[in-house]
């Protein structure tokens, strides 16, 4: 019964990161709570007893992953805010 | 009207969603048949490696991880074509360097460990190179704009090292001995180190070389 | 199986979020964060099949199948966030070239060796009388049998200098003409 609710509360905080990722304003902000979702991925695999898989996405999916987009997020940060000064600059 | 067409989406997709996991139950509750597991788990004293799923990854399924890597290199070949490496970050203050004089070593003999380690305990060759790539990232966060990689020439080489190895063993097993990929059944544990520890640099230089994200630039003494 | 439908019930929510975010953004890099939690989500079903609770091991096929797919939509994702970046530079140089200078009235010097000689380029046959090799005559005699040999077109390789590279042509068409 326990594990049970262990179960849920470990898949419900899952669902919850993938929200707050995909529904969240601005990309950097969503790259961030992609790499915090990519770690609780790994948690969760390391519970079904898949370690190995647990490591690879640590390392693989959340960690190069993110700061991979997380240089192309903060790029296209700054292009809006530029553009958005642009706009303001030209009207 | 976006958000119209936003909502219907989520709609549409629920019931997408809805069905797959009907089809899930359904699945779950038919009587599966012969399942895979029970044939890798049989044989895996033969196989030359105790961890099963290293067993799957090098023995059982050795061909479907040599295109694997030769996916990895075919991505970073087109990026690779795609222009010069941007610029790196400034150099870094003294608190990141001196972490970084400790977290690189010891993410590369973790990394060393975990291919030794593989064999008999979750560890491998993916989780190798990925620690090894996180320290050329690290690096290249630090300030240094080749993430520790070498040259092009030796990048060239090291990234080719992964599926080229694979190759090499596969075909002189296919000329030698019982075909491709099949390995004696003594010396499975060797070519498996061998494959991996090949495996093992290949991933690190492509994941770091694919952080830095374009070919490197040539220094001006080397034209 | 409670588990197990659990689990996979919670991989297959994942894909649909992944998938409804691939739809409603624009931006590529929220398609490539919705693309991967998709993947994640398809990953956690596999391993959610694979549990076979506490006591017996865990199916280790599909632990490596999902090995592998990681490897495979890291490496997927690095080359999609490059070719957004050589857009973002093309779609830059065009908007510089619109507004820096008009269009040159005078004849390009063209080297013909550097622009006919990539017809596997699939779009640079009929773009060959329109796109001049190198920007100003001067240089051309320089950088162009170093560049010849190469494939993929000649803007490429050398990016130190993308304001160089760009102007002296009929810029925005040119460019233009090379957004695939």
């Amino acid at each position: 019964m326990l594990l049970f609710l262990f179960d849920v509360v470990l898949l419900t905080t899952l669902v919850a990161l993938a929200f707050a990722a995909v529904l969240s304003p601005e990309p950097r902000r969503a790259v961030i709570m992609f790499i915090a979702f990519g770690l609780w991925l790994s948690l969760v695999w390391a519970r079904l007893r898949a370690p190995d898989i647990a490591l690879a996405e640590a390392a693989i999916g959340a960690g190069l992953g993110g700061a991979l987009m997380l240089a192309a997020a903060r790029r296209a940060a700054r292009r809006s805010e530029a553009s958005a000064a642009d706009g303001e600059g030209s009207a | 009207m976006k958000h119209d067409l936003s909502l219907l989406l989520g709609i549409l997709i629920a019931l997408l969603a809805a069905t797959l996991l009907w089809v899930l139950h359904a699945t779950l509750s038919l009587d599966p048949g012969p399942r895979l597991a029970d044939f890798a788990l049989a044989r895996l004293d033969e196989s030359g490696v105790s961890n099963p799923v290293t067993a799957v990854l090098l023995n059982y399924r050795a061909y479907d991880t040599w295109l694997e890597l030769a996916v990895l290199l075919a991505a970073l070949l087109g990026i690779w074509s795609l222009g010069p490496a941007p610029t790196g970050y400034q150099p870094s203050g003294p608190a990141l360097a001196a972490m970084v004089d400790w977290i690189v070593p010891l993410a590369i003999l973790t990394g060393g460990y975990m291919l030794w380690v593989g064999g008999h305990a979750p560890g491998g060759a993916f989780q190798a190179g990925a620690l090894l790539g996180a320290a050329g990232v690290i690096m290249r966060l630090a300030g240094e704009p080749s993430a520790g990689l070498p040259g092009e020439t030796a990048q060239r080489w090291l990234v080719v090292l992964g599926a080229g190895v694979f190759a090499l063993v596969g075909g002189v097993l296919l000329v030698a001995g019982d075909g491709f990929l099949h390995y004696p059944p003594g010396q499975a544990k060797w070519l498996i180190l061998l494959m991996e520890s090949a495996a093992t640099i290949a991933i690190g230089v492509t994941l770091a070389a694919a952080y830095v994200g374009g070919r490197p630039r040539r220094d001006a003494s080397r034209r | 199986m409670n588990a197990q439908f659990l689990y996979g019930g919670a991989g297959i929510l994942l894909f649909a979020i992944g998938l409804w975010s691939l739809l409603v953004h624009e931006s590529l890099v929220r398609k490539l964060i919705a693309i991967n939690i998709a993947g994640g989500g398809v990953f956690h079903v596999f391993i959610a099949i694979a549990y076979r609770g506490d006591s017996a091991p865990p199916d280790p096929v599909p632990h490596a199948l999902v090995l592998t797919g990681i490897v495979v939509a890291v490496s997927a994702t690095a080359l999609a966030l490059a070719l957004n970046r050589r857009l973002e530079q093309l779609d830059d140089d065009d908007t510089r070239d619109a507004s820096a200078s008009p269009p040159d009235t005078q004849p390009m010097a063209r080297s013909p060796e550097t622009s006919l000689d990539q017809p596997a380029n699939g779009h640079s046959v009929a773009l060959a009388d329109r796109r001049p090799a190198e920007p100003p005559a001067a240089s051309c005699a320089q950088p162009a049998p170093g560049l010849a040999p190469r494939s993929g077109g000649r803007a490429l390789t050398e990016q130190g200098s993308p304001a160089a590279s760009n102007t002296g042509s009929d810029g925005s068409q040119g460019q233009g003409a090379h957004d695939v």
